[in-house]
C-alpha cells in the first residue's frame, strides 16, 4: 500500500516535468516577441530593446531558458515580465480569494450533489428524479459567463441585493467574514452550479450501479431492512467513487474562476491568469499553469489514495 | 433478466451477424436498436427534435433571418423586443433576432467540427491504449493525465491569446485540447472488452489486431462513442461562448451565441436583451446535446436498459 503511494509519487514529478516543458513550449514557441508587449518599440532603440531581452534572459537558446526559468521558480525568485515582481509573491497575494471561493464552491457543490443524487436514485424515474435530472441538466447546459451576467441583472441590478463586483467593501481592508460574504455569494452561486450538476449526476449513476449489483441481492435476500440495505451497503460505496471527481473538477474549477473572477472583480488568481495571458506575461502564465497542475495531481493522488483505503478490491488488484 | 445474463453477445452485434446464427427471436432484442425504441426514449425524442429544428434553423438562416444580421441602424439602437424586432436591437442597432439565426449556423458548425476532431483523436488514442496496453498504454495515459492537469480554460485563452483565433484555428484548438476525456472513457470501455470471450474468439481464429480493433472492438465501444461525442459537443459549445466572452472566441461581426451574449454585458442595465436570448440559445442547445447523450446512453448501453 503504502508503496503504491510512494510509487505514485514518484510518478508526479516525470508528469510535472512534461507538464512544465509543455507550458514552456505553447508560450515560448509562440511567434512574436514579448518584450514588444512590455516597451513601445518605437520608444527604444534597438540597443535598449536588446538590452532589455538580455536582462530578461531572452537571448538565451531556449532549453538554457527553460532551464533558467525552472531553477528561479523553484528557488521562488522567478520574476513578472510585466511588473519586476516575484511571481510567487503575486501568486500568493492572490491566493485567499480563490482558495476561498474555490473551498466555498467545493463544499456547496459536493454536499449538495451527493444529497441530490442520493434522493435521485432512491426513487428512479419518478417525477421528483426528473425534475432534479432536468436542474442537473441545466446546471450543465449553462454557460458561466452568462449565469454571472444573468444573476447580476436579476440580483444586482434589478433587486439591489448583492454587490456586484470587489472582494469586500471599498476603503476596508483584511478578511472580515462578514463583509466578505455578501461579495462571494453570487461567484460561489455561479461555480458551484455546474459542479453541483456533475456531482449529482455522478451520484445519481454511482448508486442506481450499486443497486443493481450482486451483493445488494444478497444483502436483501439475507433479510436486512431496506434502510439497512440502503444506508449501509448502497450509500457507502457509492458515494465512493464520487471521491474521484475531487481532482479530475479542480482544473475546470479553476478554468471557471478566470471568468468569475473577471465579471464579478474579484481579486483572484483566474484573473491573473488572464491579465498576464494577454500582456503576455510568460512566468506568470507558467507559474500559474503548473500551479494548478500540482494542484489537480494532488487532488488525484489524495483521491486514489482514500479510493485504494476504502476498497479493497482495487488493493488486491494492484 | 435474459439480458445480463448474454452480454457478450449484446455488446459485439458484428460477431452476432458474421459467425453466429441467432433465431429471429433472439434477434428482437440485439443491441442494435431499432428507432422506433430510440424515439421511445422520451430524452432521445425531446433532444433530437430540439436540434433537428436548431440544425434546420443554422441550414435555412438565409431564408429565415427577416433582416441583415450585420446591417447597423444607429437610430434603432438599443431597442427593446417589440413586433420590428422580435428580439430587440443590438448596440449597433443591429437586429438580433437575425444575428441570433445566423449565429445558430457558425456555432453549431464550429462545435461539430470541433468535436469530430476531438472523438476522432480520442477513440483512436482510446482504442489503442485500451487494447494494446503496455508502454503504448502508457505514454497515452500520461498524456492524457498531463493535458488533464491543465486547467484546459486557461490552457485555451493562452494558446488563442497568442496564436489568434482565426475560425479554423479555433476549431483546431478547441478540438485538440477537449480529446483526453473521451480517450479515457473509450480505453476503460475497451478495458472491459477486451477479455471478453468473443475477443478471444476472433484472435484464436488468426484475426489480426487490427481486424479485431475494427470489427469486434469497434463495434463494442461505438455506443460508448456516440454518448461521448454527443456530450461533448456541449461541452465545446459551453467552451466557445466562454472564449467569446473574453474576445477569444470568433470575432465580431461573425456573429456567434457567445459573442453576441457577451457584447450585451456592457449594457446589462439598460438593455437586458442582449445578453439574455443569445444565452438562452446556447442553454437549450447544450441541454438538448445532453438530453440526447443521456437517453442514447440509457437505450445503447445494454447494463442500463430496462431500467
Amino acid at each position: 500500500m503504502s508503496r503504491h503511494i510512494l510509487r505514485r509519487i514518484i510518478l508526479l514529478i516525470p508528469m510535472l516535468i512534461g507538464i512544465s516543458i509543455m507550458s514552456y513550449g505553447i508560450i515560448r514557441l509562440a511567434p512574436g516577441d514579448p518584450t514588444r508587449m512590455l516597451a513601445d518599440p518605437e520608444m527604444l532603440t534597438t540597443e535598449q530593446m536588446e538590452a532589455l531581452r538580455v536582462q530578461l534572459g531572452l537571448d538565451q537558446p531556449i532549453q538554457i531558458q527553460y532551464l533558467r526559468t525552472m531553477q528561479s521558480l523553484l528557488t521562488g525568485d522567478l520574476l513578472s515580465f510585466k511588473t519586476r515582481q516575484p511571481v510567487m509573491e503575486m501568486i500568493a497575494e492572490r491566493l485567499p480569494t480563490t482558495a476561498g471561493l474555490t473551498a466555498g464552491v467545493l463544499i456547496v457543490g459536493f454536499s449538495l450533489g451527493m444529497v441530490v443524487g442520493v434522493l435521485q436514485a432512491l426513487r428512479p424515474s419518478t417525477r421528483l428524479d426528473e425534475a432534479l435530472t432536468f436542474f442537473s441538466l441545466f446546471g450543465f447546459a449553462v454557460p458561466t459567463f452568462w449565469l454571472a451576467l444573468m444573476l447580476i441583472l436579476i440580483f444586482s441590478v434589478r433587486l439591489g441585493w448583492l454587490p456586484t463586483s470587489g472582494i469586500r467593501p471599498t476603503n476596508t481592508a483584511g478578511w472580515d467574514p462578514l463583509a466578505v460574504a455578501p461579495y462571494l455569494v453570487l461567484p460561489t452561486i455561479v461555480l458551484a452550479t455546474n459542479l453541483l450538476a456533475i456531482v449529482a449526476r455522478y451520484t445519481r449513476s454511482s448508486m442506481l450501479e450499486t443497486m443493481g449489483q450482486d451483493y445488494l441481492r444478497t444483502a436483501r435476500a439475507k433479510g436486512l431492512s431496506e434502510r439497512v440495505v440502503t444506508v449501509r451497503h448502497a450509500l457507502r460505496n457509492s458515494l465512493l467513487p464520487v471521491i474521484t471527481l475531487l481532482g479530475a473538477q479542480i482544473p475546470y474549477l479553476l478554468g471557471g474562476t478566470v471568468a468569475v473572477e473577471t465579471i464579478f472583480a474579484l481579486p483572484g488568481i483566474g484573473r491573473l491568469a488572464l491579465d498576464s495571458v494577454i500582456s503576455r506575461d510568460y512566468p506568470v502564465i507558467l507559474t500559474i499553469n503548473l500551479f494548478v497542475a500540482v494542484l489537480v495531481l494532488i487532488g488525484n493522488l489524495l483521491a486514489d489514495i482514500a479510493y485504494v483505503l476504502a476498497d479493497p478490491r482495487v488493493r488486491l488488484g494492484e | 433478466m435474459t439480458q445480463a445474463t448474454a452480454p457478450s453477445s449484446t455488446m459485439a452485434p458484428a460477431v452476432n451477424r458474421t459467425r453466429v446464427n441467432w433465431g429471429d427471436a433472439q434477434r428482437k432484442r440485439s443491441a442494435i436498436p431499432t428507432w422506433r425504441r430510440l424515439l421511445g426514449n422520451r430524452r432521445i425524442a425531446i433532444g433530437a427534435a430540439v436540434l433537428i429544428t436548431m440544425y434546420l434553423i443554422g441550414l435555412l438562416a438565409p431564408w429565415l433571418s427577416p433582416a441583415d444580421p450585420n446591417a447597423q441602424i444607429l437610430l434603432n439602437r438599443l431597442r427593446p423586443p417589440s413586433t420590428a424586432h422580435p428580439l430587440g436591437t443590438d448596440s449597433l442597432g443591429r437586429d438580433i433576432l437575425s444575428r441570433a439565426i445566423w449565429a445558430t449556423r457558425i456555432s453549431l458548425s464550429v462545435s461539430l467540427v470541433a468535436m469530430l476532431i476531438t472523438i476522432c483523436v480520442g477513440s483512436i488514442l482510446g482504442l489503442l491504449a485500451g487494447f494494446l496496453g503496455g508502454a503504448v498504454d502508457m505514454v497515452i495515459m500520461r498524456l492524457t493525465d498531463m493535458l488533464m492537469a491543465f486547467p484546459i480554460f486557461i490552457l485555451l485563452i493562452t494558446i488563442v491569446a497568442i496564436y489568434g483565433s482565426g475560425l479554423g484555428l479555433l476549431i483546431l484548438f478547441l478540438g485538440f485540447t477537449a480529446w483526453p476525456l473521451a480517450a479515457r472513457t473509450i480505453r476503460a470501455e475497451v478495458l472491459s472488452l477486451k477479455h471478453r470471450d468473443f475477443i478471444d474468439a476472433a484472435r484464436i481464429n488468426g484475426a489480426s489486431t487490427a481486424r479485431i480493433l475494427w470489427f469486434h472492438v469497434l463495434p463494442g465501444v461505438l455506443s460508448v462513442i456516440v454518448v461521448t461525442a454527443t456530450l461533448r459537443v456541449a461541452t465545446v459549445i459551453l467552451i466557445e461562448s466562454g472564449l467569446s466572452y473574453f474576445g477569444l472566441g470568433v470575432t465580431p461581426p461573425t456573429p456567434t451565441w457567445g459573442n453576441m451574449a457577451s457584447e450585451g454585458r456592457l449594457y446589462l442595465d439598460t438593455a437586458w436583451w442582449i445578453t439574455t436570448f443569445p444565452g438562452v440559445l446556447i442553454v437549450i442547445t447544450v441541454l438538448a446535446y445532453n438530453l440526447l447523450g443521456d437517453g442514447l446512453r440509457d437505450e445503447l448501453d445494454p447494463r442500463r436498459r430496462g431500467r
